[in-house]
């Protein structure tokens, strides 16, 4: 009793103090949004507070709504589309080009490139989707430009239903810039080196270095691009948005999007937090799916 | 028969030809910018795809003071809330790193849990939040939310570099009888400045790029940032469009300054950011 009342006098209140800021931050900004996220996703709501505005509880019924939504599934489709593709290309692209860049073998010559396909990061996204936007453009764009060298057709690859998530997956091309390639980098340089100069010696070629020693042991470097593309693929809805709103029709709709139009264009924004917890859910769904796969592949 | 040097040295050749050829098609887009922003627009309708002369330098002009004020507008917001996300993430990390103190396993949870939590999430509700008190249409609505949330990795970092610190060196300066205040400027802050950057770096890159925030909560053309003003200019911009490349080149300009200033930190945040 006296000893804790001792240790009540001791307190310190330095760290306390120092934590409060961002603990208010916090609590309006990103607490307060989580929870109404969540408990408005069983609510009818006009996105009012107090009492004026409609606030109606209906249990799951938006949830039930949106699964009976055309619109929703299709939008889900396309994720799904841009999920596969996307995780495909950041697992071959710029691993590739890592191992490239890797077994240049001389430092200085290897940060040149690296420097090189890291600088087009400076371009703002929006000039990059606008720039996309113009290459794909039906009457003066980049493609319909060399098409009419070669005296072929315009084409309008993002006014067709058939071709505008392959021209929205194509942006970017060859994907090896950025982030993802410096990931592959340095998970190759932590490679224990003792391990490839021994295959080397037992004559294994360059090929099989990379198949038995490179790859395998870039594993949590596959996991963590595999995980942080799924949920960019999910939640990324700007770039479409920007080049072609979802059209035509709804074949390049993707949830964030549909969450985006429920909530500002018809103000249904218990729907749309219900569109959000979706997403979270999927999301978490994936990153729990990539631990399991990853750790059953290691105890094999 | 090759000697083993000839063959390395093909080996290296084709190498560095294959990266130059994936770094070409990488640059695709850059060239589209750079070739069309000194076209007039009859030159733009008569092809895109090479340098027309003579070159048309007015698009720069034109663009210069369609695109100025917006990147003014994202200079400002970027800078204070890089500088603030830097302050609070020293602040916290340090409290966390250096302190033991009750519900410090607790409190530290709720805010590295923002880190599994994703934006989209909150988009909607933090909207409303934003609206209800009275932020909307304000630079504070973008800074005190890029504060909160830009702040938690920063955090994170932060506490993991304080924590290997010594105490030792904390313990001597404590017997000279300064401050906590003091010991956390004087000597905390300027051995964890190496993290500092890479957290200023990352919270500068998102901050700079992002367009789904601003165009929910500004609706004003005096504090709309780069994104938002490209994208208004490029809905306008039918007559002449030579311009609007030339404005993308301008908006690109004060991050590939940043870039070229800071080339080895800014390589190395952006490895450490995507780890962590």
């Amino acid at each position: 009793m006296t000893k804790e009342k001792k240790s009540l006098k001791k307190i310190n209140f330095t760290p306390y103090l120092m934590i409060l800021p961002i603990m208010i931050l916090l609590s309006i900004f990103a607490f307060y949004p989580i929870a109404l996220s969540v408990i408005k996703s069983l609510f009818r709501w006009s996105g009012t507070f107090g009492n004026d505005g409609v606030n109606t509880f209906i249990g799951f019924k938006n949830f039930i709504e949106l699964f009976q939504d055309e619109i929703f599934l299709q939008s889900w489709g396309n994720t799904l589309f841009f999920i596969i593709t996307g995780s495909v290309i950041n697992l071959i692209f710029p691993f590739l080009c890592a191992l490239l860049i890797f077994s240049i073998g001389n430092e200085k010559i290897s940060y040149r490139w690296r420097v090189a396909f890291v600088a087009p990061m400076v371009v703002p996204s929006m000039v990059v989707f606008l720039l996309w936007q113009f290459i794909y453009d039906v009457d003066m764009g980049v493609v319909n430009n060399l098409l009419q060298l070669f005296g072929a057709n315009k084409v309008d690859l993002l006014g067709n239903p058939d071709s505008v998530k392959w021209a929205i997956r194509f942006m970017g091309f060859p994907w090896v810039g950025g982030t993802f390639l410096l990931v592959y980098i340095a998970g190759l340089s932590g490679i224990d080196n003792s391990l490839r100069e021994a295959a080397k010696i037992d004559g294994a070629s360059a090929l099989y270095r990379i198949f038995a020693i490179d790859i395998p042991l870039s594993k949590p470097q596959f996991k963590m691009i595999l995980t942080l593309s799924i949920i960019g693929e999910i939640q990324d809805f700007v770039k479409i948005q920007t080049v072609t709103e979802g059209g035509p029709g709804y074949s390049s709709y993707v949830p964030g999007l549909y969450m985006y139009k429920v909530a500002f264009d018809s103000n249904e924004y218990g729907k749309a937090c219900a569109i959000g917890v979706t997403m979270l859910v999927v999301m978490l769904f994936a990153s729990f799916l990539m631990n399991v796969l990853f750790k059953k592949e290691d105890i094999d | 028969m090759m000697s083993a040097k000839a063959l390395r040295k093909t080996k290296f050749i084709v190498i560095n030809v294959v990266l130059a050829i994936f770094l070409l098609f990488t640059l695709v887009p850059v060239y589209v910018m750079i070739v069309n922003s000194f076209k007039t627009q009859n030159q733009l309708l008569d092809n895109v795809l090479v340098f027309s002369f003579p070159l048309y330098f007015r698009n720069y002009v034109d663009a210069f003071n369609r695109i100025f004020p917006f990147i003014w507008n994202s200079v400002t917001v970027a800078v204070v809330s890089t500088v603030g996300i830097t302050l609070i993430a020293a602040l916290t990390g340090y409290a966390f790193g250096h302190f033991d103190f009750k519900g410090k396993g607790l409190l530290f949870t709720l805010i590295i849990v923002n880190m599994m939590i994703p934006g989209i999430l909150t988009l909607v509700p933090s909207y409303l939040v934003v609206v209800k008190i009275n932020l909307y249409n304000t630079q504070f609505a973008l800074l005190l939310p890029y504060l909160a949330t830009g702040s938690v990795m920063g955090i994170y970092l932060v506490r993991g570099f304080v924590e290997q610190l010594p105490k030792t060196i904390f313990e001597a300066a404590k017997i000279d009888g300064i401050t906590e205040l003091q010991c956390f400027i004087y000597i905390g802050m300027p051995l964890v400045k190496t993290i500092l950057t890479t957290v200023s770096i990352l919270a500068l890159l998102n901050v700079w790029n992002d367009i789904v925030w601003p165009m929910l909560v500004l609706d004003n053309d005096n504090i709309k940032t780069i994104p938002l003003g490209l994208l208004e200019f490029n809905q306008q911009q039918g007559a002449n469009k030579g311009a609007l490349f030339a404005g993308y080149i301008l908006a690109s300009v004060p991050l590939l300054l940043y870039f070229i200033f800071n080339l080895r930190s800014f390589m190395d945040s952006l490895v450490e950011g995507a780890i962590k």
